[in-house]
């Protein structure tokens, strides 16, 4: 009784969110309204001013999140959108502890952005046309953190490698989900007949799949892979190498100052192209002493703000990509920490390898 | 029980559980089932939760990311309200010591005892719970004992320590007055559950109270006002006016104007709960008889004055059970903060619970969650029924009017 | 008992000219009532139930509003203006046939409460004036339990004093008696007859036809919503003039 009180709330947030979902347009309109005097369209982003001038970043996240944010113990955040919250402070401020964590739900972040109570969205949010167009959502997404997309997870034991294996077989869905679409589309194209078994909750459904009544169950890949961590014995269970559905996560910024999701953009990308020259946490002050010895290296001069003027272009000190780096590390470690084989998630870096291995992970040159 | 000793409980047993063979049936059954309900819930809590989850975590869900080095103003404020407690406790009962006392102290001991234990906190820590708690019981003993030697006019006021002492935690949780400032944001866990429930328990029951008025004034536009914003409120599911309290008043007021997320929450739930108090207050209201006030008008008051001397302490103690209620569907309804994106109770709950380093232990987390707003329902429900014996010194007078 | 002689001149103190009233819902309680009581009178109003009796002296001190007609009670004309309701009323007492005590307060905060609050007289002062009312109306060792605890006379009686601690000019009664037991209606009616020896002026509204012919100056008869008679009280009982009062005395009888 107790414990099906507590539930309940978030049960009935699940109702409640389609009704508040339909006001969000009108509200997004009237934040078009309010903000377009914001300009921001000269060289000068006023986000930018506003944030050196409060000496803090305000980020929303989730918050509740495995891997991606949650709070420690001490009441600090972790997570690979909150490294990119603190990547940017770092780079913006000189310092990634000066960041206010903002939690979001789903149906608020739009609003908080456009609102201006926050600077950046660091928050699971897939980027699509709807959220990105000006008649939608007006957001401006940064560069894909994580390629999620749905996948399937197997018990290791059962010796199913790939989507075809599964034909003749029992897999658990969550009924009535675009999940459950789209596996029925995947399979039907590739001619593998399959017995469905539908389950009203999340719960139920992994439930379902430990008690073996399904060799296979299917959901977001860093959904599954935070579930695999709550397993008796997670080593036991594998996400297949197939993927299939596209959700590509990115920060997002309002539309309305271009010259601020220009800066947060390049950040990011600074992040991912640092992991492509081999620049880490652990290194990167090596490689700067490196770059200024070394006149020839005129690349990596740049890249590092030893000598060019990205930073400056950006509106960011000249060493944004070195100050970003100190904290949190290149793309590849912040994946490997938070969500890759160093994390309690253990997800394939996947897609989001490098572009060079065979991943979608690719930085723009810095020129 | 009087007739001491075992036989005597032994007879009462048998009277009350094994009077026939279907009730010493269904006694039995129940006790069966009882026994392997509690033994598997028992067998569970002990052997295979892993409560290290919550051992590593109490501190965030006592008060959420509350700065570390001045968490000395909670423990500041924690000793205040338990001797404030023991204060109110020992001048209430005096010099005598019923049973239900001597229950509460020893589990009070008992808690102290075991609950830090239980958490693992230092023994620093540990101790200052001893402390706290010890210092509650002293002062149980010392007012009850001596309080009586207190100025009348003292024993009157003491009932005023509980609004300052609330003001005086108010200005140490949020800083000011030469303290170092901590952000509602920073708030969280039980601290945060605490302080929004009971603001808008403070702040509800006289919006109430006036909305309730208001619903049966002469004065139409007051009256359709009333009514209107009763209907609205009472019409929307609290979490909807959640989500636009925090949404709408962004953007109403731009930048920094706008209060913080936590106290828009607060005024929300306030507001939200005004209406629900109404409508509890405009049942008591109904229930004073229109002679009345046309007693009280008759003797020459007018209508503010009839309405708080004579008509509204007649109503409000219909009204009691049902506003408590709702004080504690109150308490309750904090947990939606949590969707909002406050860590609050429930919110804490949920990153912990998303720390990939505990993740699926979800059973411990939300039975702790179960057993903290328990513990809080429970005492609001004792001190409400403490309250409605006082108010009604003599229950006959309440049925004849 | 009663000193006829000596009221009859005294002043007006309440002065009702063609009351007419209108209930919100169209009805028609009073068609043009007239009154004249002078200090010290006990006037006591008879009619058959629904005639208008409570109404009319709730028009009084303004418990009930009017639409046409006059009302003057100590030299003050009724108006809307709430002043001069509130002192009109500090003037006139009234006590009820439900009694109407404040159950939430004890018999003695009972009696302080409006002088404390409405005369803002010293609460000490005020409790030794409640004591001997309390002891006059015969219920001084209830002082500090609650109406609930009381039997329906002695709320009663309690109602009484808590009228005269107000130390009103003019004490109206409606139907002080009829809501209770037989064997309690004495008590209460020989409290009201010491009143009227004490020289309060009084309108009792009231079907005691024995306490009428002790203690009244006039008895006043009313039928639909209008004063159709009135008479000393020997006259009216043994000689009743109008048509409707005869019809009455019937009834009662
Ligand atoms: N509040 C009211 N609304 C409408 N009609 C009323 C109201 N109060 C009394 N009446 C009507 O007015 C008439 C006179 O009532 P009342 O003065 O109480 O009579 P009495 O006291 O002589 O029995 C009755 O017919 C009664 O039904
Ligand atoms: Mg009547």
């Amino acid at each position: 009784m107790l414990l099906a009180n507590c539930a309940e709330p978030w049960n009935s947030a699940m109702a409640w969110r389609r009704p508040l979902a339909a006001t969000l347009p009108l509200l997004t309109a009237l934040a078009l309204v309010g903000c377009a005097s914001d300009g921001g369209s000269g060289i000068q982003s006023q986000r930018l001013s506003a944030i050196s001038g409060r000496g803090k970043l305000i980020c929303g996240v989730d918050g509740r999140l495995p891997g991606f944010s949650f709070v420690n113990p001490d009441g600090s955040y972790s997570g690979l959108d909150v490294d990119i919250c603190k990547a940017t402070a770092a780079a913006v401020l000189g310092d990634a502890k000066q960041v206010d964590f903002r939690d979001l739900n789903s149906t608020e972040r739009f609003a908080a952005l456009a609102s201006g109570e926050i600077d950046l969205l660091s928050r699971n949010t897939t980027a699509t046309l709807s959220r990105d167009a000006p008649g939608g959502n007006a957001l401006s997404f940064a560069p894909t953190v994580f390629y999620d997309g749905q996948g399937v997870m197997t018990p290791k034991a059962s010796g199913i490698k790939t989507l075809k294996d599964l034909a003749g077989k029992p897999i658990c869905v969550e009924s009535g989900t675009t999940t459950e679409l789209n596996l029925a589309d995947r399979m039907r194209e590739i001619k593998a007949p399959y017995t469905p078994l539908r389950f009203q909750t999340g719960d139920q459904t992994y439930a379902a799949y430990l008690q073996g009544r399904c060799v296979a169950v299917t959901s977001d890949r860093s959904q599954l892979a935070g579930k695999r961590t709550s397993f008796p014995d997670p080593a036991a269970h594998t996400l297949l190498p197939e993927v299939l559905s596209k959700e590509p996560l990115s920060p997002a910024t309002v539309n309305a100052d271009p010259a601020w999701a220009d800066a947060v953009r390049w950040i990011i990308h600074g992040l991912m192209q640092a992991e492509e020259l081999g620049i880490t946490q652990a290194n990167v002050d090596a490689k700067v002493a490196e770059a200024k010895a070394n006149t020839n290296l005129a690349d990596l001069r740049r890249f590092l703000g030893v000598e060019g003027d990205f930073g400056k272009q950006l509106g960011l000190p000249a060493n944004f990509v070195v100050l970003a780096l100190k904290a949190v590390g290149n793309y590849g470690e912040i994946f490997e920490r938070n969500v890759g084989a160093g994390s309690m998630l253990k997800l394939e870096r996947g897609l989001n390898r490098q572009w060079n291995q065979g991943g979608l992970i690719y930085a723009p040159p810095f020129r | 029980m009087d007739r001491t000793g075992l036989p005597a409980l032994a007879q009462r047993l048998r009277r009350e559980l094994f009077a026939s063979r279907t009730d010493g049936l269904i006694t039995l059954v129940l006790l069966g089932a009882l026994v392997a309900l509690g033994g598997g819930f028992l067998r569970w809590a002990l052997v295979q939760a892993q409560w290290a989850v919550v051992q590593a975590n109490s501190t965030l869900f006592a008060v959420g990311r509350y700065p570390l080095d001045q968490q000395w103003r909670l423990w500041l404020l924690t000793t205040l309200l338990a001797a404030a407690t023991g204060l109110s406790w020992g001048l209430l009962r005096g010099r005598s010591w019923p049973r239900n006392d001597t229950i509460a102290a020893v589990l009070l001991v008992a808690l102290a005892v075991a609950a830090p234990l239980f958490l693992q906190l230092t023994l620093a820590i540990q101790a200052r719970w001893w402390w706290i708690t010890a210092l509650l019981l002293a002062l149980r003993w010392g007012a009850g004992r001596w309080g009586d030697r207190l100025p009348a006019a003292w024993r009157r006021l003491w009932p005023l320590l509980w609004p300052l002492l609330y003001l005086v935690g108010m200005v140490l949780i949020s800083g000011g007055l030469g303290l170092m400032p901590v952000r509602p944001s920073d708030w969280g866990g039980l601290l945060l559950t605490l302080v929004q429930s009971s603001f808008a328990i403070l702040l509800c029951f006289p919006l109430g109270v006036a909305l309730a008025l208001g619903r049966r004034s002469e004065l139409p536009l007051l009256r359709w006002g009333s009514v209107i914003y009763i209907e609205f409120i009472r019409g929307a599911p609290l979490i909807t006016l959640l989500f636009l309290g925090q949404n709408i008043l962004g953007f109403l007021l731009p930048g920094g104007l706008a209060p913080d997320r936590v106290w828009r929450a607060a005024w929300v739930l306030t507001f939200f709960a005004a209406a629900y108090v109404a409508e509890a207050v405009r049942s008591g209201l109904a229930a004073v008889p229109r002679g009345q006030m046309e007693a009280a008008r008759a003797l020459g008051l007018p209508v503010p004055q009839a309405l708080i001397h004579v008509v509204l302490p007649q109503a409000l103690r219909v009204a009691l059970p049902a506003t408590v209620g709702q004080f504690i569907t109150l308490l309750q309804d904090t947990t939606l903060l949590s969707l909002i994106g406050l860590l609050d109770l429930l919110g804490v709950a949920r990153t912990v619970m998303a720390n990939p380093a505990f993740l699926g232990k979800n059973a411990e987390v939300y039975l702790l969650l179960a057993v903290l707003f328990w513990c809080c329902c429970a005492a609001l429900g004792l001190g409400s029924r403490a309250l409605e014996t006082r108010l009604n010194p003599n229950p006959l007078s309440a049925a004849r009017a | 008992m009663t000193n006829p002689s000596s009221s009859a001149s005294g002043a007006v103190m309440i002065e009702a000219r063609g009351v007419e009233k209108w209930y919100p819902n169209g009805f028609q309680a009073l068609r043009g009532a007239d009154l004249t009581v002078r200090q010290g009178e006990v006037v006591v109003i008879m009619g058959p139930s629904g005639s208008g009796k409570s109404t009319f002296i709730r028009t009084f001190n303004a418990l009930e509003d009017f639409q046409r007609g006059s009302i003057v009670v100590d030299g003050m004309a009724l108006s809307n203006d709430v002043r001069n309701i509130d002192a009109i009323r500090r003037e006139v007492g009234m006590v009820f046939q439900q009694f109407n005590l404040f159950p939430h307060l004890t018999v003695l905060e009972n009696l302080t409460l409006a002088p404390v609050l409405v005369r803002k007289r010293p609460k000490a002062e005020v409790e030794r004036q409640a004591r001997q009312l309390l002891e006059r109306v015969g219920i001084h060792e209830q002082a500090h339990k609650y109406p609930g605890q009381l039997s329906g006379g002695q709320q009663q009686r309690v109602a009484i004093a808590r009228s005269l601690c107000m130390e009103p000019r003019i004490l109206l009664f409606d139907e002080p008696t009829s809501a209770l037991d037989p064997e309690m209606v004495q008590e209460v009616l020989e409290v009201m007859q010491e009143l009227a020896t004490d020289g309060i002026t009084m309108v009792v509204v009231t079907h005691e036809v024995r306490f009428a012919r002790k203690v009244a100056n006039r008895v006043v008869l009313m039928a639909d919503g209008q004063v159709v008679e009135e008479a000393p009280p020997e006259q009216f009982f043994t000689n009743p003039q109008h048509e409707r009062s005869k019809q009455f005395l019937r009834q009662i009888a």
